[in-house]
């Protein structure tokens, strides 16, 4: 709800380019120094990658086969600890880039007639099914999540570069106001929104997973499926009363990193059981 | 955070914080130097955000931060008076003067409300206070701007 008197008399207000020029002068200068985290504090969860724990899905109706194995991030870590932002990175692990070849010659067309700088090109189907069958790329299968309500799906195709490098299908249930940016995608609201990222060749590798919650308190678990397959479990706890709190789980599936995201309504208990119940799903 | 998004992130959110600055503190050399310690923090933060609308939310917010610590500096260390106002400020200076007139509080509100369309609640997990404060303030201010907001929309 923009007021027009507020946008004529604080549209004159801008920043002058000298300004802007000093802001990223100063960025580029203390490059070096702003490398140094404040207050990394590594986790003794998973130092080593585990022993894969097995299991290959292999699709039909794909161009080629994807083989998901689930594994283990090498190393979790609670990062951040500052002012205004708490968070967790995920690195490593058994991550493959997926080849080209698999990509149907939708998601090829989309990366190559991109409107100019626009580098996130996005498909939206009924559900992610219809984005998988659209893709070529099928993801590994988990019952729990499959029988979740659609409240909306997208796939995003990310062509920074000489092509498609990153698909994310993000899959979210009822009550959730989604927005989209460049880069991913926010849910606002109770419910699940669920993340699979799979990166291809194009990639020169998996990047390390930094996830920042502003306004959150953050510490992270394991847990193992009945199936064998690990998730580094995330409790978000806000700082501030109108917030509500959440849940996250993260899972290699080797070529696929999987995020799930609940937000916490009524019993926290219940919210974690639910999350195991979403994390069991998968065939391991 | 590369250079490349943080210089994305410059372009498309620094008139943004300056104008939270200004609307906050009133001081065109203040506003600017609390615009140029926000996007420091972002840079130094090495963060991601989930969307565009994350990233905006968290720079309102430091922003709101930085201006409290700006205006707790000045209360100690500087006469506000002293401070000279930027002679080229905008040309549609009459709602311009009347907002930064309104009393701190009221015309973070007003700006947050009116110009960058945040409803009610979303101001109140911006800036700290509870959802009835918000509303508190914002008809307080709706009152002092009411006539020209009239004169301006007719």
């Amino acid at each position: 709800m923009k007021n027009r008197a507020f946008e004529k008399a604080f549209s004159d207000l801008k920043l002058s380019g000298d300004v802007r020029e000093r802001i990223l002068d100063a960025a580029l200068e203390s490059d070096d120094k702003v490398k140094v985290r404040r207050s990394a504090r590594p986790l003794r969860l998973a130092a080593v990658a585990a022993a894969v724990t097995a299991a290959v899905c292999l699709m039909a109706g794909t161009a080629l086969a994807v083989a998901y194995v689930s594994g283990r991030f090498d190393t979790v870590e609670v990062i951040g600890g500052g002012e205004y932002a708490n968070g967790y990175r995920l690195s490593g692990g058994e991550n493959q880039l997926l080849p080209l070849d698999v990509l149907s010659d939708g998601v090829m067309a989309m990366s190559e007639e991109r409107p100019e700088g626009e580098a996130v090109r996005e498909f939206q189907g009924e559900n992610w099914k219809a984005a998988q069958e659209f893709s070529g790329v099928v993801l590994p299968e988990n019952s729990a999540i499959d029988a979740l309500p659609v409240g909306g799906s997208a796939l995003k195709v990310d062509s920074r570069g000489e092509g498609p490098a990153r698909l994310t299908f993000i899959q979210w249930t009822d009550g959730l106001e989604m927005s989209f940016g460049e880069y991913s995608s926010q849910s606002m609201g109770a419910g699940t929104t669920v993340t699979a990222e799979l990166y291809t060749e194009l990639a020169e590798k998996v990047p390390t997973q930094d996830r920042y919650y502003a306004f959150y308190d953050c510490t992270v678990e394991e847990y193992t499926s009945v199936n064998g397959v690990n998730a580094v479990i995330t409790r978000l706890t806000p700082n501030e009363p109108e917030r509500e709190e959440k849940l996250l789980a993260d899972i290699n599936m080797g070529s696929c990193l999987f995020h799930i995201e609940s937000s916490v309504t009524s019993s926290s208990e219940e919210a974690l059981k639910e999350l195991y119940r979403l994390v069991d799903g998968f065939a391991g | 955070m590369t250079h490349g998004e943080f210089a994305r992130a410059v372009e498309a959110y620094a008139d943004m914080v300056f104008r939270v600055a200004f609307s906050s503190l009133g001081r065109w050399e203040d506003a600017e130097d609390v615009t140029q310690e926000v996007f420091l923090k972002l840079w130094r933060s090495d963060r991601s955000f989930t969307s565009q609308e994350h990233t905006r939310f968290w720079l309102i917010r430091v922003t709101v931060n930085e201006c409290h610590r700006a205006v707790r500096w000045y209360r100690r260390n500087v006469l506000v008076e002293d401070v000279p106002e930027r002679p080229d400020a905008p040309e549609s200076r009459e709602l311009l003067d009347t907002v930064m007139d309104l009393p701190e509080k009221l015309r973070v509100a007003a700006y947050l409300f009116y110009y960058e369309g945040y409803s009610t609640h979303e101001i109140a997990r911006l800036v700290s206070v509870p959802e009835a404060t918000v509303r508190s303030r914002l008809a307080r201010a709706r009152e002092k701007l009411r006539e020209i907001l009239k004169e301006e929309d007719r």
